[in-house]
């Protein structure tokens, strides 16, 4: 039943979206500039779902495994269940968008034989760059979570397996959060002229 | 000199032996007797003994008048009586022992009045204690001692001594039946002792059931100044007098009697008042038997006792004689029992086991949308002689419901709607018993149980009758009139309460309205026979019954709408989330590939800016050589 409700109220929506997408200014705006802009626009909103969708799942899976020490479960779990598979495609995405952009360089190689040589580093913002690209990989760490949770639905595993994945899984997470938490926050910190500098040879 | 020298030596001797004879234990409950002290033989212990009546005068089959043999007596000598009373099986009766987890009940049943009462002498939440309705142990023993192993309730003859003192006297009390147990005879018959217990046989009710000994007559049927020394008169023609013959032959010449009592209890004699019949089941030759009893375990390797015959309920998962215990094995070993094989759950999470009983996937009927009803041997005799076998005989057991357990988890479970007559006092209601109600309710459907009426098929098939709301109201303004009723009639069934109401019968919500539920461990099925062995649809599918089942009431009355509880009512969770839950189950298969395809591809990603960063490092490495070379 709920499956036929579900069905309907897609297909109109598409249908209603279809007849009346001349309505959607903001759509029509956004169809309306260059295609760099467009693509500008939708990096920033897919960072934007990841942020969001990302907080929700670490408040749904951390806050009750914290706060009451039981797993998660009812409406918590469904929120978790419903809003991982957006998360996961933007973090697919962003993924592949970023990846470039945080490879180790050799500033940063540099930046880590100054630091293991204890000599003053020679830019201020050199330091934060290098945690900056060890974060974003570390956020790669997602293949972690999802692996342990995606192989726990298959039926290869015994109690003991499926406990380990889930331990792996709670790890990941854990790492995770916290390394979105520095990035964002080492982000932060580094001027806007700073990462445009330094990219510039990259956008060419 | 000499006399009073003497007198005091006797003095001091009389106080010597008074204190050694007050400090010797008589039948203290502590002190195991000969029979109880295990010599480390495996051998089975062999009992050629000889039978002692209840005023310990031993039995000799020539004896005239010839008495029956009292388990109580006969098992004295080598086993301890006050110790044993106090097990499981005896001790319901005793306010000083904790009820445990709800069990099955004891339930008061009548078609006509269309009776169904769950009782318990335990203190089980949604049970009715006998006394509060009036049902002395007198009346309980005579009502349900088919299935009462003795003891306990069957040796109270305190409680309604006034009334009761000289039937008490007659009958004898119902003392622990050893025989119910542990005879291995093959003409053992527990029958039998429904039989006895019925026309109140009690002292005869073990002899009964033995392979050596014919019970005849009836104590019912004697007047209340009937001596059993003395039987009746002569020319006394009326019914015969309760009696026994032994089979001479079976006594040797010593006297003495080859009982096969075993230590290790045969199933048969669990299996007499533990069955279970699937009423929706193929015929019985298709239908499964426990997995463990398949595999050729007995009952008592998991449901043990000591001396104490305290059983193990198999309910304390941290008991090595548990599910856990056996399967998994407990914190000291690993080992398990019994070559138990240790389950792998592949696929299993495992929040499955925080949240659900080893029961809730092994064990009863399998889950269905709408469960069955099933009859148990206490619930309907079963195994006793002149039941009726119909499947829509009462009591109304419905069974698998799957419900929040006492230990917090979901297991499956046996219900039982209540329904009775009774009155309502203040805001507490008083069940009538059935047989006060009876003649009322006769009245009113009296033309109904004629022999071509659709009420006396039903009645004669087992089940309650057909009642109007009319007649339902009549039943209740007759009830207001009986002496017995002290308050405002009322009728409990389907779930609610009836009373009259100015508007004609109108119905109520009372806590004694709802269902009372019990859980079951048996039959277990295999492991490839378990709730998501298939898949995780078996349980999170709208099809399910694990949690979209629907457990309905049955009612007599005609035109009210049977009540139906969804299953998530008993879990403590909401419908729409079960729903919602089992909804993204159908998106699974597609989630599961996405995530397969979008971790290949973060994998790729990692390898390959894994080499592009070696790539890097060698790079600046040889910038560095070079340099370091000029």
């Amino acid at each position: 039943m709920l499956r036929i409700i579900g069905i309907i109220i897609t297909i109109s929506l598409i249908g209603w979206m279809f007849f009346h997408k001349k309505e959607f200014i903001v759509i029509r705006r956004w169809l309306g500039r260059s295609a760099k802009t467009q693509f500008q626009s939708v990096r920033s909103a897919v960072v934007w779902i990841v942020a969001i969708t990302g907080l929700v799942l670490a408040l749904t899976g951390l806050l009750p495994f914290l706060l009451l020490g039981a797993p998660m479960s009812g409406f918590t779990l469904l929120i978790h269940v419903a809003v991982a598979p957006v998360f996961i495609a933007g973090v697919f995405i962003v993924s592949l968008m970023w990846a470039e952009s945080h490879r180790f360089d050799a500033v940063d190689w540099e930046t880590l034989r100054t630091c293991l040589t204890r000599q003053p580093l020679p830019n201020e913002h050199s330091g934060l760059n290098l945690w900056r690209h060890l974060f974003f990989w570390l956020m790669l760490i997602t293949v972690l979570l999802l692996g342990s949770i995606v192989l726990s639905m298959y039926p290869l595993f015994d109690s003991i397996g499926m406990d380990f994945f889930l331990n792996l899984h709670k790890a990941a997470a854990l790492l995770i959060t916290v390394s979105g938490v520095a990035y964002a926050f080492v982000n932060a910190s580094l001027p806007n002229k700073f990462l445009k500098d330094k990219y510039e040879p990259l956008s060419k | 000199m000499t006399n009073r020298l003497f007198s005091l030596k006797f003095l001091i001797l009389c106080f010597i032996n008074a204190g050694i004879l007050y400090s010797q234990p008589v039948n203290d409950t502590q002190v195991p007797l000969i029979g109880d002290i295990s010599d480390g033989s495996r051998a089975k212990p062999i009992h050629i003994i000889e039978l002692f009546d209840a005023d310990s005068a031993r039995i000799r089959p020539t004896d005239q008048p010839v008495l029956p043999f009292s388990t109580k007596q006969t098992c004295l000598p080598c086993h301890n009586y006050e110790t044993i009373r106090h097990g499981w099986h005896f001790n319901a009766n005793d306010a000083h022992v904790p009820a445990g987890r709800p069990g099955h009940p004891w339930i008061l049943t009548d078609r006509l009045s269309a009776t169904q009462l769950p009782l318990s002498y335990r203190e089980w939440p949604g049970v009715i204690h006998p006394n509060d309705i009036g049902l002395t142990p007198w009346y309980f023993v005579q009502t349900f001692g088919r299935q009462l192993p003795g003891g306990g309730v069957g040796e109270d003859d305190t409680s309604d001594v006034d009334m009761m003192y000289r039937r008490w006297m007659i009958s004898g009390k119902l003392e622990i039946n050893c025989l119910a147990c542990h005879d291995a005879e093959p003409a053992h018959q527990q029958a039998e002792y429904a039989v006895a217990t019925r026309n109140q046989n009690f002292r005869w009710a073990a002899a009964a059931t033995s392979g050596f000994a014919h019970v005849t007559g009836s104590t019912k049927a004697m007047p209340d100044d009937y001596d059993i020394y003395l039987g009746v008169a002569k020319d006394d023609a009326r019914s015969i007098p309760p009696g026994v013959e032994y089979d001479d032959h079976r006594f040797n010449l010593q006297g003495k009697v080859f009982v096969d009592l075993v230590r290790n209890v045969p199933n048969d004699r669990c299996l007499f008042c533990h069955s279970t019949k699937i009423n929706e089941a193929d015929n019985r030759w298709r239908t499964e038997n426990d997995v463990h009893l398949a595999s050729g375990l007995h009952c008592v390797d998991c449901h043990r006792n000591g001396l104490d015959h305290n059983m193990v309920r198999g309910d304390n998962a941290s008991s090595d004689f548990s599910c856990e215990g056996c399967h998994l094995g407990n914190d000291a070993s690993e080992r398990g029992r019994l070559g138990a094989p240790r389950p792998g759950h592949t696929g299993i999470p495992t929040v499955h086991f925080d949240k659900l009983s080893c029961t809730a996937c092994h064990s009863g009927p399998y889950a269905t949308k709408r469960p069955q009803l099933v009859q148990t041997s206490m619930g309907h005799g079963l195994g006793t002689h002149g039941i009726v076998k119909a499947d829509t005989v009462m009591p109304y057991i419905i069974s698998p419901v799957y419900a929040t357990a006492s230990n917090g988890k979901i297991a499956p479970h046996n219900l039982v709607w209540p329904s009775f007559w009774g009155f309502m006092h203040g805001d507490s209601i008083q069940p009538i018993l059935p047989v006060d109600v009876q003649m009322i309710v006769l009245h009113f459907i009296a033309a109904d149980t004629l022999t071509d009426s659709l009420n006396y098929a039903q009645i004669n098939s087992g089940q309650w009758p057909d009642l109007s709301t009319d007649k339902v109201t009549s039943i209740l303004d007759s009830l207001t009139n009986a002496d017995f009723v002290t308050g405002t009639p009322v009728f409990i069934n389907n779930g609610k309460g009836y009373r009259v109401g100015s508007a004609g019968l109108k119905s109520f919500s009372h806590t004694m309205t709802a269902p009372y539920l019990w859980p079951i461990a048996h039959d277990v099925r295999p492991a490839q026979q378990s709730l998501g062995a298939s898949s995780c649809s078996d349980c999170h599918s709208l099809r399910a019954g694990f949690n979209f089942g629907n457990v309905e009431a049955t009612s007599p009355i005609q035109g009210v709408r049977p009540i139906s509880l969804p299953m998530t009512r008993f879990q403590n969770s909401l419908g729409i989330y079960a729903r919602l839950f089992a909804f993204t189950f159908l998106f699974r298969p597609l989630l599961k590939i996405f995530i397969l395809i979008c971790c290949l591809i973060l994998l790729s990603t990692l390898v390959l800016y894994f080499f592009k960063g070696l790539n890097t490092i060698s790079t600046v490495l040889s910038a560095t050589r070079r340099e370091g070379n000029r």
